[in-house]
């Protein structure tokens, strides 16, 4: 049966016809094989265009549509509706791309006019040969997963759990509460971060709609879009925390120990622990590599004493799988690395401290119960902080980490308040953005702290006279007063800065998210959607999108939960239509396409010795049609006969 | 055995032949053959620099293409113990590749004189190449660290680390220091091992020069160094002769020897104080003695 094909070229006011001869397009197209129809006009994708497409479906009866216009990106779905309202089925409309690959890129008219003829010749070629293809829905699961459990990924859970929706919240450490569990005070405000993070802590540990993993990993993404499936590594803890009640007695009696990290490496912690007094949930895990159990074979001092047996020595890693409708990537950071700037001596000079070091210090429950001292116990008379260590710095981090400048200026009141010593601040740029922010600029330079506009050279301890004996000296040039200064002090602290998580890749790649250079996870766009992700189900918040403070990673937090719910709230999504199918006639079970399909979309059939294509998972890519050696796997909408028919058109129309 | 071009420069012919002398009593062992290029001139260094540069890359280019025409395009690299000759040849051959303007003037000076150069050759610094190409096992191998108990001080100057630090790391240099592991001896880790020394301020403004020195020798006294090492026979040379007037400048008198890096390698291998040249130092006796080898001058 000749099909009745309805050709439609849009002028798309002067970005088409500007440079192609539309007229002349349409008329050409007229002879056309199977073309009954052919017309130009103005705007194809205005309420008149789309009118002028459904009128010829009835009156003359089209049963395939061309529209020569824009990328199919831009309005292929517009049309398909168009023709959907029209009776026909969607996929028998073709789009023809004679903007962007065409009239934007050709400078000659006459030779954009000729590629256009063809392109639509190949159009029409491919109509020919369109099959109706129906849409499948599938309902929409109506849990969310966030992973990772600082304050951005509390944020999202408690959002999506305060509505109603079930969390499953994974978390690696045994405990959630991110680097906001590390901070003593939080600026501009100065309130305590632990106040204000515990009591969320709490709520999340308690939540009915949500199942804490602490001490877990994902381990694989399976599904598709809306019903994901997850598998969770549930990694030993040897701590039955289903019959533990966090009396904390095994930790008390264990004799085991190893380096504290919450204090980073400050002061020792048994090894089975809790990360800080606070936790959640306030219950330990044994930690292998310290335990004497498990290295001497000796001792099971936790387990004589826990009067519920919740010591299992014998507990083994597992698997968990779960079923998702949506996720909210909350991965956080790392802290640069301060010891990688080598010409500031951390790590090698005493005294020179990290900022999180800092952090721990002067928190009252820090490994100096918050006394600021030096290494050999005495108080500091003089403190220096470096900005920007690692950021803004071509050999370490391009990126400006955003948030140093502000908690460099709360360690200088910190510093003030606590042992009155002087600090200097050693800036490039001092960037206070936020509400509040300037102001406490404002209110460090009334407390009397100093700032130096320059970025340190090197901080040695190379003393040169008397004043400088026993001192670190740091090296600056003062760009503001125009010298090189030489500033002996009793301590350093690195405002070292926000990088990626070292694992960011192999996350980004589970969830199918991109990196940026940084190897922070890039949004589905930067100004209007900077909580989406291409991935329609994935959503992004917190650091793990790029350095920022609290308020940014809680608003992003929320953001994000909006973006999961509102995928879990629509209920259905539909299914890629265009999977491809396995002709068994054909199929002869040589497994090729197996390993090679993206999405593991494709199963063997061991009864019948044939591949299997999973429509739910496919998505359409044709990576197996091109691999099949037999040329049994076809993908729908893109036949081998539509896409030879498209081809001869083009061919035919350009004389070859 | 490896083959380079070898460019010396001047001073490892007059100033710090003691320099040469060692690594040339060395390099068999360690499988280096060195090819001197023949007929080489001055490398155009700094002085020349600062008066005309297109004299001081034209210099440097001559010297390249005589290398380039030695090498007949089987050897290419060309390696220099000077530090100062390796940052000339290094910037000739950045000009002729990068700046158009001044590679022209360097090219119709080359012609002038009847030479060509197409840019082939790769410069290198010895140390570098003493890490990266020989290997700090092989020379472990050699010497058999026969230097322990020995504190060693590793003073790079600045050459070789800026702005090119080829084969090192500017910031954290580490080739002295693997060196000086694998001859057995202990790494005295002191602030200015990258400082400039002062270098040919020492002639032309004493009271800064000076000053830059003793700062170093000061902060490598502190670390408790028994010596010290350095790739660059000017800092070699400046340090030795500023440590006669330590006096003035720290107070008191410095007594560090100053070995360059071939004559550690070669004391740790075994060879004589003349085949390294130790004696020519300024402080010989006071070197000789650390090492545990004055009978043998």
């Amino acid at each position: 049966m000749t099909p009745k094909i309805g050709v439609y070229v849009c002028h798309c006011g002067t970005n088409i016809a500007g440079k192609v001869d539309v007229k002349a397009t349409a008329e050409t197209a007229k002879k056309l094989p199977g073309v009954v129809v052919s017309r130009d006009y103005m705007f194809m994708c205005s309420e008149p265009g789309q009118e002028l497409i459904q009128k010829d479906i009835r009156e003359h009866n089209l049963d395939r549509v061309v529209v020569c216009a824009c990328s199919p990106l831009m309005h292929e779905k517009t049309f398909r509706r168009a023709c959907s309202r029209a009776g026909l089925n969607q996929y028998l409309m073709q789009m023809v791309n004679i903007r962007e690959q065409c009239s934007w890129v050709t400078e000659d008219k006459v030779q954009a006019t000729d590629k256009a003829q063809a392109l639509v010749a190949g159009g029409v070629g491919k109509a020919c040969f369109l099959r109706p293809i129906n849409e499948r829905e599938v309902s929409v699961s109506q849990n969310v997963l966030v992973v990772g459990g600082g304050i951005a990924g509390i944020q999202a859970a408690l959002q999506c759990a305060d509505a109603g929706f079930h969390v499953y919240l994974v978390e690696r450490k045994q405990s959630i509460g991110g680097h906001m569990a590390m901070f003593d005070k939080t600026f501009p405000t100065l309130d305590c971060a632990a106040c204000i993070l515990t009591p969320k802590m709490v709520t999340v540990g308690q939540h009915p709609n949500i199942t804490l993993m602490i001490n877990s990993e994902v381990a694989e993404v399976g599904g598709y879009v809306g019903n994901l499936k997850v598998k969770v590594r549930r990694k030993a803890s040897y701590v039955d925390h289903s019959k533990c009640n966090g009396c904390g007695i095994c930790m008390e009696k264990c004799p085991g120990k190893a380096t504290n990290e919450f204090e980073q490496g400050h002061g020792n912690r048994k090894a089975i622990y809790t990360m800080f007094p606070q936790a959640v949930p306030n219950k330990p895990i044994i930690d292998k590599a310290a335990c004497r159990y498990f290295t001497t074979g000796k001792c099971g001092v936790c387990e004589k004493f826990c009067k519920n047996n919740a010591i299992d020595f014998k507990q083994e890693e597992r698997l968990e799988e779960i079923e998702v409708g949506a996720v909210v990537l909350a991965t956080g950071h790392q802290v640069y690395d301060g010891a990688k700037v080598t010409r500031y001596g951390l790590g090698k000079l005493p005294n020179v401290i990290s900022a999180l070091e800092f952090e721990r210090m002067v928190n009252a429950g820090g490994f100096t119960k918050g006394e600021i001292k030096l290494a050999d116990g005495s108080h500091p008379k003089a403190v220096g902080i470096i900005h920007c260590t690692g950021s803004r710095d071509s050999n370490h981090m391009v990126h400006c980490s955003s948030v140093c400048c502000m908690y460099s200026m709360k360690f200088a009141h910190l510093i003030r308040e606590h042992s009155g010593a002087e600090v200097y601040n050693f800036y490039i740029d001092l960037r206070c953005v936020g509400k509040g922010y300037e102001e406490f600029y404002n209110r460090m330079l009334e407390e009397g702290v100093h700032f130096i506009r320059g970025k340190v050279a090197e901080v040695s301890n190379d003393a040169r006279d008397p004043s400088e004996e026993g001192k670190l000296i740091a090296r600056v040039e003062d760009t503001l007063a125009g010298v090189v200064r030489r500033i002996p002090l009793d301590m350093v602290i690195l405002a070292n800065g926000i990088s990626a998580q070292p694992d960011a890749d192999d996350v980004g790649r589970l969830f199918g998210v991109s990196r940026n250079a940084g190897g922070f996870f890039i949004e589905q766009h930067p100004k209007l959607n900077p909580f989406g992700t291409p991935n329609g189900s994935v959503f992004i918040a917190g650091t793990c999108a790029g350095p920022k403070d609290i308020p940014n990673a809680v608003s992003q937090g929320a953001a994000a939960a909006a973006g999961a719910m509102t995928v879990l709230r629509q209920g259905k999504v539909l299914l890629e239509s265009t999977a491809a199918r396995v002709n068994t006639d054909l199929c002869s079970g040589c497994r090729t396409c197996l390993d090679i399909c993206p999405y593991r979309a494709i199963s063997f059939d061991e009864e019948l010795k044939q591949a299997r294509v999973d429509e739910t998972m496919c998505r359409g890519c044709g990576t197996c049609v091109a691999a099949c050696p037999s040329g049994a796997i076809e993908g729908r909408h893109f036949t081998d006969e539509q896409i030879a028919s498209e081809i001869e058109g083009l061919m035919r129309t350009l004389g070859a | 055995m490896k083959k380079y071009l070898y460019y010396p420069g001047c001073s490892q012919k007059a100033t710090s032949r003691a320099y040469e002398e060692a690594l040339l009593a060395i390099a068999a062992d360690l499988g280096l053959e060195l090819q001197e290029v023949e007929d080489w001139n001055c490398c155009g260094t700094t002085p020349v620099m600062a008066v005309n540069k297109v004299l001081a890359l034209s210099l440097a280019a001559r010297n390249l293409a005589l290398a380039e025409a030695q090498g007949q395009g089987e050897l290419t690299e060309l390696v220099t113990p000077c530090p100062s000759c390796w940052l000339a040849l290094h910037k000739a051959q950045h000009a002729l590749a990068d700046d158009e303007e001044i590679a022209g003037k360097v090219r119709a000076s080359l012609e002038a004189g009847g030479y060509s150069y197409k840019g082939t050759i790769r410069p290198r610094h010895l140390l570098e190449v003493l890490v990266n190409e020989v290997g700090v096992e092989a020379i472990q191998q050699k010497a058999g660290k026969p230097l322990q108990g020995l504190k060693v001080a590793p003073y790079y100057g600045c050459q070789v680390l800026r702005p090119y630090a080829q084969g090192d790391d500017a910031e954290h240099p580490q080739n002295l220091e693997k060196i000086i592991r694998a001859t057995g001896a202990e790494v005295a880790e002191f602030p200015l091992q990258s400082a400039c020394c002062g270098g040919t301020l020492v002639a032309t403004r004493p009271e800064v020069g000076y000053q830059m020195s003793a700062d170093i020798l000061r902060a490598i006294e502190r670390s408790g160094a028994n010596l010290v090492v350095t790739p660059c026979n000017l800092c070699q040379a400046t340090l030795e002769i500023v440590q006669r007037k330590t006096p003035k400048f720290l107070g008191h008198k410095t007594k560090l020897p100053i070995l360059a890096v071939t004559q550690l390698i070669g004391l740790a291998m075994g060879k004589s104080v003349k085949e390294l040249g130790l004696q020519r130092s300024l402080n010989a006796k006071r070197c000789l003695r650390t090492m545990g080898r004055e009978t043998a001058a």
